[in-house]
């Protein structure tokens, strides 16, 4: 009796509780260390360069989320599709900054690489277009040319942000935490 | 052609004999041991920590790459061949005040202030290096050549230089050239650095519509003048590129850096003292030298550039062979681009010659020119054998499905309007380039196996929405 109780009392607060597993990607130096972080505690972290990943659980209108922000560089980007298993949102981390079109290039393949796998198919892209205080920064249409958006399958959304600062993150945040399909 | 990746094994033989130069063993920022990364623009290898600060600073700054976890660009490496971290610093350090006592890496605020100060305010940058036995004599040489007459007393040079000078009045009238030359002549009498600036921009303008300068990003060194009889010797005053916002007098930028006034006033004086000491002992030096060498000038320059080449070459071998490899690679990368499909298989086989370059010039460092020709004749012969090979491994790969990539989206850019000017045969060869490092990566070059065959194939539909 007393466990059927609790039983249904648990029932009700687990539903208010969800969790989502996010990875965010991009490339190096693009800063998702320090989105990862300034999402997490509120502050700027002097940081490294990752080398492996960083997790942290976020919690956002009473969404758990467990990001996984995993490194850059060029050795480490094959060993990305291993963390999109059971993966609910995907965050692109872009540095606005950075007008390489080598760069760009690489970004893309990659983007349209992730986009093929199966697990993430459905998964929404949060795009942030990072370092936006920088003078002479990519806008957010420049972003879509840049990376041909326009033939991305996934649902996608571009955000301008600036880590350091703080904006847009959570507007960001919000994007992604509606339209991800929450069981 | 010079943005070409290098594939993983080619950049890290370069680099790994660049780290074992002795000041690059060290940190170039906090002096910890053993970087593994670098700046790619700066030319400098630093610590991870150090690392970490500078690209807080921002990639318009500094652009920061992994000696092991990134891939490279021809030249990426060849600004760090050429440079490095004794060079560098003795632009980057050189307004360093005496007794100046560098943070320890364990303090991580001081030493993230002293980065920014170094390259993002540029408090002890200055055009002149510091004065070293190595830089200061390759220096001496292009100064004598340039004011050679001033300091000739014999009677002979003498009537034949106020020829000379006269002629030269005549010519550069209507040359700008020579005028430019005059006008840096007297910067470096009166070492005032605002006019130095305005001159430099004037040289920025002219060398934009150059040849070798325009190789070279904005945000990376901007001008490397080479002199063919120096083997490449650069003058390192150009290797810095001068952004708009230090074309500033000083005494602008130490109003915007109104902490550190005093700092590079006290500096400012010091080195005013120090340049003006430096002069006079320049001077001396070369009379007596002038006085020595009053007939058998041309000679004594013959031999002091014999002189300059081998401290060059003492600092380094490596350097030279890099350069030399560079450009093979660069001639290489000419062919690669002239050619279409058919050639692209051969850009495979090109790898192949490179990489047994490679082998060769590792132990024979200084006959790495000579040994092409037989290179070339090995990579004929053995052109029927691997062309075999590399079609049964490309039959399966992603490679000849994205062969139909650039042109579909080539096709699609000049619907846009050539918004963008992406080059089609870059992409071929980084497709290439990059599918055939992954297929390494997995089967250590052995062929691929049926399973493997399946899972390309999965992964090959995946890209069908691109055709």
């Amino acid at each position: 009796m007393g466990k059927s109780i609790s039983k249904a009392i648990g029932g009700l607060f687990s539903s208010k509780q969800e969790e989502a597993r996010i990875v965010m990607i991009g490339l190096d130096s693009a800063g998702k260390t320090t989105v990862l972080y300034r999402l997490k505690l509120g502050e700027v972290v002097m940081t490294t360069p990752t080398i492996g990943f960083n997790v942290e659980s976020v919690q956002y209108k009473n969404v758990n989320l467990a990001v996984w922000d995993l490194g850059g560089q060029e050795m480490v980007r094959p060993l990305w599709k291993h963390y999109y298993k059971h993966c609910k949102g995907i965050i692109l981390v872009i540095d606005a900054s950075d007008r390489n079109e080598q760069r760009h290039q690489e970004i893309r393949d990659e983007l349209f690489r992730l986009a093929g796998e199966k697990d993430v198919k459905n998964a929404p892209v949060l795009i942030l277009n990072n370092k936006k205080d920088v003078k002479g920064s990519m806008s957010t249409s420049e972003v879509t040319e840049a990376l041909d958006l326009y033939e991305l399958q996934n649902e996608y959304y571009i955000q301008n942000t600036c880590a350091t600062m703080g904006t847009g993150l959570f507007d960001g945040m919000e994007w992604l935490v509606d339209s991800m399909n929450l069981k | 052609m010079s943005n070409k990746k290098l594939s993983q094994g080619k950049h890290m033989k370069i680099l790994k004999s660049l780290l074992q130069i002795p000041s690059n063993q060290v940190c170039a920022d906090c002096g910890c041991a053993g970087p593994t990364w670098a700046s790619v623009n700066l030319g400098l290898f630093i610590c991870i920590n150090c690392a970490g600060v500078h690209r807080s600073i921002g990639t318009h700054i500094t652009q920061v790459r992994s000696t092991t976890l990134d891939s490279w660009t021809i030249k990426q490496v060849k600004t760090m061949s050429e440079v490095g971290n004794k060079i560098g610093n003795s632009f980057w350090e050189a307004k360093l005040p005496e007794g100046f006592v560098k943070p320890k890496p364990s303090n991580k605020f001081a030493v993230e202030q002293f980065i920014r100060d170094k390259y993002q305010h540029r408090l002890y940058f200055s055009k002149k290096p510091k004065p070293k036995p190595q830089v200061t004599s390759t220096e001496k040489t292009i100064q004598k050549q340039k004011t050679r007459s001033k300091h000739v007393k014999s009677p002979r040079h003498s009537r034949n230089m106020a020829r000379s000078k006269t002629r030269n009045k005549e010519f550069s009238r209507d040359n700008k050239s020579n005028r430019n030359r005059r006008h840096v002549k007297r910067i470096k009498k009166s070492a005032s650095e605002p006019k130095l600036s305005g001159s430099r921009q004037q040289q920025n303008e002219k060398s934009q519509f150059g040849t070798f300068e325009n190789l070279i990003d904005i945000n990376e060194p901007n001008e490397i003048k080479t002199k063919k009889n120096d083997n490449q010797l650069i003058t390192m005053e150009a290797f810095y590129s001068i952004p708009e916002e230090t074309n500033k007098s000083e005494k602008e930028e130490s109003n915007l850096v109104s902490l550190n006034k005093q700092k590079t006033f006290v500096s400012n004086n010091q080195r005013k003292q120090q340049r003006k000491q430096q002069n006079q002992k320049q001077q001396t030096q070369q009379k007596q030298q002038d006085h020595k060498q009053n007939t058998d000038q041309l000679i004594d320059f013959q031999t002091n550039m014999n002189q300059t080449n081998n401290n060059h070459n003492s600092q380094s071998n490596t350097t030279q062979d890099i350069n030399q490899i560079t450009e093979d690679l660069f001639m290489i990368g000419l062919d690669q681009n002239n050619t279409t499909n058919k050639q692209v298989k051969r850009g495979e086989l090109n790898k192949d010659y490179i990489m047994s370059m490679f082998g060769q010039t590792d132990n024979n460092s200084n006959n790495s020119k000579s040994n092409n020709n037989n290179n070339f004749n090995n990579f004929n012969s053995k052109q029927n054998t691997t062309h075999n090979r590399n079609q049964r491994n490309i039959q399966n790969n992603y490679f000849q499905t994205n062969n139909k990539i650039p042109d579909k989206r080539s096709y699609s850019e000049n619907s846009k309007g050539n918004n963008f000017n992406r080059n089609m045969n870059w992409n071929t060869n980084k497709n290439q380039e990059f599918y055939s490092f992954g297929q390494k990566q997995v089967n250590n070059g052995k062929p691929v196996s049926k399973q493997m065959q399946s899972q390309y194939q999965i992964k090959n539909s995946a890209f069908a929405f691109f055709n």
